[in-house]
This record gives structure tokens, sequence and C-alpha cells, in this order.
């Protein structure tokens, strides 16, 4: 279609612009917040998740430094190794909103790297979940309540 | 938000010092049992699967700081945490095929 035949743009007065302008800043200003608040919700339950597998893993380590269970240091490793996995998604979901509200490149930029090595890291605690996973036998029925 | 700072912080030094005591039993442990024949490959295996466990541990303390300080140098010492997290993970599947 010609430029010329493009329907007129209708010349709007400044007074009708004001408010809209007003309610589309409040807009993206709620917007921003919420998604701020949000990403700090989502990165705290990961956190949350990283710690209760941290001190469930010492727990674990201890019981069986002590002769009490008889875990492997591999089994204990990977018991660690599915809570980082899934505190990370967590991460990676708050990064993910992040990026919604960054306003700098450099901001961008340093969020892209933590990305990256989330993603790698998440990539290799998997690739060796799954590997070790063959590896180590079913769950025993040590932690299996007696049955009559 | 402070207080959510400090407990992930807390949570960060808890994982460093679990990780730290597990390196540290592993080489104690290793040294306690060097006598004997094959004192050498058990010791090796000894302190090389508590090194692992460790460093999982230090692993879950820089995915903490990350969260607490988005840096280049958090990001650094996380990506050098992994590559030597990943090494050691390397070196010990190595051993067990060479058993």
């Amino acid at each position: 279609m010609a430029s010329d035949e493009r329907a007129p743009v209708p010349n709007v007065p400044a007074v009708y612009l004001r408010p809209l302008r007003a309610t589309y800043g409040i807009v993206e200003e709620l917007l921003v917040v919420t998604v701020g608040y949000l990403r700090l919700v989502v990165e705290a339950i990961g956190a949350a998740i990283v710690g209760f597998g941290a001190v469930a893993t010492a727990f674990r380590y201890v019981l069986s430094l002590l002769g009490l269970r008889d875990y492997s240091n591999l089994e204990i490793r990977l018991y660690l190794g599915r809570y980082l996995a899934l505190g990370l998604e967590f991460q990676l979901g708050a990064d993910i909103l992040s990026t919604a509200v960054s306003p700098t490149f450099q901001e961008v930029q340093l969020l892209a790297a933590i990305v990256v090595i989330r993603t790698a890291l998440n990539y290799f605690l998997s690739k060796e979940l799954e590997r070790e996973r063959e590896q180590v036998s079913p769950e025993p029925e040590r932690d299996a309540l007696p049955t009559r | 938000m402070e207080l959510y700072r400090a407990a992930v912080d807390v949570l960060r030094m808890f994982m460093l010092l679990a990780g730290s005591a597990v390196i540290f039993i592993g080489i104690a442990r290793g040294l306690l049992e060097a006598r004997g024949a094959g004192g050498r490959g058990r010791v090796a295996r000894r302190i090389a699967t508590h090194a692992s466990l460790g460093l999982e541990f230090f692993v879950g303390a820089t995915i903490l700081n990350l969260i607490l300080r988005p840096t280049w140098a958090a990001v650094a010492a996380t990506a050098v945490t992994i590559v030597m997290r990943k090494l050691i993970t390397l070196s010990l599947g190595r051993s067990a095929r060479v058993g």
C-alpha cells in the first residue's frame, strides 16, 4: 500500500494524552514492583530448598559417621545434589523474572552470565544424578518403616 | 529484607563449614586407614569421595553467594568451584573404572 493511501492519523490534543501517559506510568511502576517481589519470593524458595538440603545432608553425614546409618558418600552426595538441582530451578525462574525489570545493559550482561552458570551447573548436576542413580541400588529398605 | 539476607548468609556459612569439615574428616580418616596392603589406593579413594561431597557443599554455598552478591567475582568463583567439582568427579569415575 502506498504511504499516501494510509488512514490519516487523528490529531489528538495533548490534554487527552496526559491522563493516558500517567496511567501508563503507574501501571509500569506497579508491574516493576510486583515482579520484584515475585522474584524475591521465588529466589527465597530456592534458597530455602538449598538450605534445607544442606542441613538434611549434614545430618545424614553425621549419622553415617557415627555408624547409626549406613549411607555411602555417593548416596549422601546424590541426596544433596537433588536439592541443589531443585533449588537451582527456582533460582533460574527468579533470573527469568529479573530480566523483565533489568533497566541497564550492564545488569543484563551480569544476569546473563549468572543464568549461564546456573544452567551449566544444573545440567552437570542432572547428568551426574542420572548416571550415579544407575550405580546406586534402589532406595534401600532401611528407610522403610517396619511392616508386620 | 535484611533478615532474609542474614538468613541466607548464615546458611552459606553453614555450607562452607560443613564442606570444610567433610573434606577434613576425609583426609583424617584416609590417613588413619593408610596402613596395610593397597593403602595408597584406599586413602586416595577415601579422600576423593569426601572431597567430592565437600565440594558439593561448596557449590551450594556459591549458589547462595550468587543470591547475596551477584557480582562478576561471585560468578567467577562459582565457575571455578563447578570446574573443580567436575574434575574431581571425573577423576573419581576414572579411578572407579581402573579399580
